[in-house]
């Protein structure tokens, strides 16, 4: 599977509440990352979100489908790297009919089969995080 | 056996009206009754380090450069040309000598003087350069690396406005053996009302019942989690120490504090990790939350970023914690919209005096006496 065909699949399991299946697709030692663009830029060290495999997990599990709003995820255009390792796309995310989240997939593969995520990390736009991000965006 | 009405009367810290979290009216006099007239946290001194060092800001709504001058001092200046109002910082940080307006070119220097207009004697000889700087925030101070200013020039010395908070600021805001410096900040959103973030700060009750859900993730007992620590008012601020009690300087229990009105300050003894927390009130059901994350300096890179990592699991919008809370300040929120002339209550503890245990709701009431203060409720 192509990184971008990796990224359609994990936008529609969020918008499916399908998160056994968003955490199927990263690796065991695997990264997840949400990061506002200031600090992405400078180097920060601080992230909004920053799991490893299990914290993702946990994060999948631990909150009622019920409770949480539905998301429609909207990707750009996918540009891989020439190895197909590494890709990168525009995202936008509503959440119950808003604009609530804009930015950019930064994704880095795991070797082997099958496609998995190594590390995705997720550069939000503008100067503040605008929503609580209880599962992964 | 006292009426309740009497109780509810009695004791206007503990039994709040919810319209001061709804009315859009209360919200524009909470901005000329409070955040006028008290001590506001600019930012740090480790932010602007250097000469000429800036950082565009916005406190209480209003536009500001916080700048240290080519002479060395700290200032806080309104980041607004004196000729037709444009801001003059655009950029949000930086170093520079001079600021230039984009309007139409009048450019000041780092210490908010007018040094240069185009086409100057276009104005006339009653034209002076010196009488058109940008303006100054007229109370600047500091504690321990905290920038603190205040818009009104009356306002008392800083250390009186901190009183009883002074010996819990100075154990939060230093380090054990050195100062501290900011090693990173983020912002981010919450639809409610600024004064719940500082209420849900100090209160230690919620904590099993909106966290319960990733303590059970983590096999945290009921048992495990019936912490102890305690709760206490410091005049108008409040702190939480958790989870037991230990004297001031030792550094094994958590310990966070609030600054009336708007600042929260959080020393955790697990990664020995300092954090400030601005909360800029945005509209009467919307907050914006400064955060940073500071260590004592000099900080090292690998160091910090173990204690990034233990701030992010537990705070912000994506914290397995922090997204909890701000989802329920929106729950709570929504809940608030209803006309029903029923008084919230932070009543827990009522007879405790100024210290009470981890479940008592005393730095709320404390909190809340403050706002009565300064708003005049119950005089």
């Amino acid at each position: 599977m192509s990184a971008s065909a990796l990224l359609q699949r994990y936008a529609r399991a969020l918008d499916n509440f399908d998160f056994q299946t968003v955490v199927g697709l990263f690796a065991e030692d695997s990264e997840y990352r949400v990061q506002m663009r200031a600090n992405y830029e400078r180097n920060g060290v601080l992230h909004l979100v920053r799991d490893s495999h299990q914290s993702l997990r946990l994060r999948c599990v631990t909150h009622p489908v019920n409770q949480l709003p539905r998301s429609r995820h909207v990707l750009g255009e996918v540009t891989a790297a020439a190895d197909g390792q590494s890709a990168q796309a525009s995202f936008s995310v509503e959440r119950d009919g808003r604009p609530t989240f804009v930015g950019e997939y930064r994704v880095r593969l795991a070797p082997g089969e099958p496609a998995r995520f190594k590390e995705l990390l997720a550069v939000l736009d503008g100067e503040s995080c605008p929503g609580q991000i209880m599962v992964p965006i | 056996m006292k009426a309740i009405e009497d109780i509810i009367r009695s004791r206007p810290d503990a039994f709040t009206d919810r319209r001061i979290y709804t009315d859009p009216a209360v919200f524009a006099e909470e901005h000329e009754k409070i955040f006028k007239r008290v001590w506001l946290l600019m930012g740090h001194e480790t932010e602007i380090p250097n000469p000429g060092d800036f950082r565009r800001i916005r406190v209480a709504g209003q536009p500001l450069i916080l700048v240290r001058g080519d002479d060395g001092k700290a200032r806080v200046l309104f980041n607004t040309c004196r000729h037709r109002a444009s801001i003059v910082a655009v950029e949000a940080e930086g170093r520079c000598k001079t600021f230039k307006c984009p309007y139409h070119g009048f450019e000041y220097a780092n210490d908010g003087r007018l040094v240069n207009v185009p086409v100057e004697q276009g104005y006339g000889a009653w034209f002076k350069k010196d009488e058109f700087g940008l303006v100054e925030v007229p109370r600047v101070d500091t504690f321990n690396g905290m920038i603190f200013g205040s818009f009104n020039p009356d306002v008392e010395p800083l250390l009186d406005y901190l009183g009883a908070a002074r010996e819990y600021m100075q154990f939060c805001t230093h380090g054990d053996h050195a100062p501290l410096e900011v090693v990173d900040k983020y912002r981010y959103d919450i639809a409610g009302n600024w004064k719940l973030l500082i209420d849900n700060t100090m209160d230690g009750y919620h904590v099993p019942f909106v966290h319960g859900a990733m303590f059970e993730a983590f096999g945290v007992t009921d048992e495990q989690f019936n912490v102890g620590g305690s709760l206490r008012t410091l005049g108008f601020h409040g702190a939480i120490d958790w989870p037991e009690n230990r004297p001031l300087g030792e550094r094994r229990a958590n310990r966070y504090m609030a600054i009336f009105p708007n600042i929260t300050v959080h020393y955790n003894a697990s990664g020995d990790m300092h954090a400030i927390r601005q909360i800029e009130p945005l509209a009467v059901d919307r907050m914006q939350v400064t955060m940073w994350l500071l260590a004592p300096r000099p900080s090292e890179r690998a160091m910090n970023e173990r204690r990034a990592q233990a701030f992010t699991i537990t705070w912000g919008p994506g914290g397995l914690f922090g997204a909890d809370d701000a989802r329920q300040l929106e729950w709570v929120q929504e809940g608030l919209a209803a006309q029903c002339d029923a008084p919230l209550l932070a009543a827990r503890s009522l007879d405790m005096g100024d210290v009470g245990d981890y479940n008592g709701e005393q730095s709320m009431r404390g909190f809340r006496k403050g706002w009565n203060h300064y708003m005049g409720v119950g005089r």
